[in-house]
């Protein structure tokens, strides 16, 4: 799915699916299926050594309800390698934002940085189930539960600088736009 | 200014922020002593060159540092490929600090190439990082879009964490080594417990810890979500120290500096750990463990490949022949290690008991090469993870993560313990 579906990428509405905690990233994206940097491959495999129907479950949400998949995790979602592969995977697959009790930190700083929006909000599992819609506004720190009569969920913002490297679409093309306009290449 | 932890005074010299000091989740911007990567520098260089265009250039050739350690040698064509990216990327940049495949693993490479005085920050796009606050430094590690950033404009953010006291007391008892402290510190702060946060180790066991024996604990507190783990300068970095020309002072956390969370270990009546597939704080005391046979012994990895594990498994070893049923695979971390094992008969005497040695890098530690796992099979491991994946590793397999001494015992009698034969 390309970004012009979601014209302000800090205001989302999408369908949730949840998964448990310490989801590692080589659950996220196994080692083998890493050769290849171009994510339209490595996508394929996304969460596969969680749950190998992931993707199918995604491309399930997205034609059931026309509406990007928000994924919701329990504790230290992301933790262990590195690999930027994992956040690229779950936003290429059409994961509009990840909300997690805790995330591993790297994956946390790749997430923003590979333009993925994630928020943390404590005991998130247990306040919102499978195949619920959901709101974001990751500019006023809430989320909006839309089927039970609204509820809304508040927490705390990222930094501003932070928003507005998800607003530029991750940290290449703010760089890129910050180097241009500093003329310094 | 509050009261500062190492972590803090550290991030508050590295953004210029000395005299006013650091507050706990204040963000700040910092500038590394090194900024380290591996064959991901292939990968980094093509989002560097997109995010500068094609003329752009690095901001110091001097603090990058790539070492070739994952995919060494590059068993296709792909992998190969990567290093001829990274070798053209050192060249047309004029990188100093670049490492040959086969000079060793990065962690292993960057201190003992003298890369990590004490008090500074470095960054790492790996997770294991965090093995340089053995040397008092600040290691932590990021992604390769952030890295390819700080190549470009030397700088990035980090927000100061909030850190936790391991105090560990005693003497190591006769086969328990410091895998077996770091893995029962896992056992009790779990592999999200120490998230975002900062470790720092003090106690009397600790001045007993050689620096080798250091790396292991620092190197394992990414297993518990920490953003580092640090060791206070003291004689025994003193001494590591002589044999570059840094210039540091002694920092101490103050004595009012802020902890949210005090773990108190007295090693001396611990005894060898497990952690058990396919989670890094499933840990167990061995005798608690049912008869688990192997098919694989790994002795190696930036864990714990170095010459002390080596010496360790040798003396076990020693005029014995492994179990007919295992494959023992050793991968010292460097080339000088192996170097240093070969001078001191550690080598031969590893073959002769029937030991496969590998070339020093990662080996199947990832698991994308070099010794990995078939269906069905277990393996028990120096290394620090044992993810599904790992090796190899399916859901009918597993890691067994342990000390060298375990590993080797265990190559011996076919199945895992800690007794000598």
């Amino acid at each position: 799915m390309s970004n012009s579906a979601y014209p302000d990428i800090l205001s989302i509405t999408g369908i949730i699916i949840t998964c448990g905690d310490n989801i590692n990233t080589d659950l996220i994206m196994p080692s083998q299926y890493l050769d290849n940097p171009n994510p339209s491959y490595f996508s394929q495999f996304v969460m596969s050594g969680q749950d190998p129907e992931f993707v199918n479950k995604i491309q399930k949400i997205h034609g059931q309800f026309e509406l990007p998949a928000i994924l919701v995790a329990g504790t230290n979602f992301g933790s262990g390698s590195s690999r930027e592969q994992a956040p690229a995977g779950l936003k290429y697959i059409g994961i509009a934002a990840i909300v997690a009790e805790s995330f591993g930190s790297i994956f946390f700083r790749n997430a923003i940085n590979v333009g993925l929006p994630v928020i943390t909000v404590p005991n998130i599992t247990k306040m919102v189930k499978n195949g619920i819609s959901v709101k974001i506004n990751l500019r006023k720190g809430f989320l909006d539960i839309l089927e039970q009569n609204s509820k809304k969920i508040h927490f705390k913002p990222l930094e501003p600088f932070l928003l507005r490297r998800l607003e530029s679409g991750g940290l290449i093309p703010e760089l890129k736009q910050q180097l241009k306009s500093s003329n310094k290449y | 200014m509050v009261g500062q932890t190492l972590i803090q005074k550290i991030l508050a010299k590295a953004s210029g922020k000395e005299t006013e000091g650091v507050v706990e989740n204040e963000i700040v911007f910092v500038s590394p002593h090194r900024i380290l990567s591996h064959d991901n520098s292939a990968a980094i260089s093509k989002t560097f060159y997109k995010m500068v265009g094609p003329n752009g250039k690095i901001w110091d050739h001097e603090k990058i540092f790539i070492a070739l350690d994952h995919a060494v040698p590059p068993p296709d064509a792909v992998k190969a490929g990567n290093h001829t990216v990274i070798r053209k990327f050192v060249k047309d940049q004029g990188i100093k600090y670049f490492y040959e495949g086969g000079t060793g693993i990065c962690h292993e490479v960057l201190p003992a190439k003298g890369h990590v005085p004490p008090n500074v920050v470095i960054l790492g796009s790996d997770s294991h990082t965090t093995t340089h606050g053995a040397f008092g430094a600040a290691g932590i590690p990021i992604g390769r879009t952030e890295t390819a950033s700080v190549w470009a404009i030397g700088e990035t953010w980090l927000k100061v964490p909030e850190s936790i006291k391991i105090i560990l007391d005693g003497s190591l008892p006769k086969g328990v080594y410091a895998k077996d402290v770091i893995l029962e510190i896992i056992r009790q702060i779990t592999a999200a417990g120490a998230t975002y946060n900062s470790i720092e180790f003090y106690g009397s066991s600790v001045k007993k810890l050689s620096m080798s024996e250091r790396m292991t604990l620092s190197n394992l507190t990414a297993e518990m979500g920490a953003k580092a783990g640090i060791f206070p300068v003291d004689d025994v970095t003193d001494e590591w120290n002589k044999q570059f020309e840094f210039q540091y002072d002694r920092i101490t956390a103050d004595e009012d500096a802020k902890y949210i969370k005090t773990l108190e270990l007295e090693v001396s009546n611990l005894t060898p750990r497990i952690a058990k597939p396919h989670k890094v704080d499933n840990v167990v005391p061995i005798e608690e463990l049912g008869k688990t046979t192997i098919d694989v012994a790994l002795i190696g990895t930036c864990t714990n490949g170095r010459l002390d594990d080596l010496e360790i498994a040798a003396n076990i070893l020693k005029d014995k022949t492994i179990h007919p049923n295992v494959r023992l695979l050793v991968y010292p971390a460097s080339q000088e290690i192996l170097l240093q094992a070969t001078r001191e008969g550690i080598i031969e005497t590893l073959v002769a008991a029937g030991g496969q040695i590998g070339i020093p890098a990662c080996g199947p530690c990832l698991g994308a090469y070099g010794g990995c796992i078939a269906s069905g099979e277990k393996a028990i491991s120096s290394a620090n993870r044992n993810f599904k994946g790992r090796m190899g590793s399916k859901e009918d397999t597993g890691i067994y993560l342990a000390s060298p001494a375990t590993v080797a015992k265990s190559a011996l009698a076919g199945y895992i313990t800690a007794e000598e034969e």
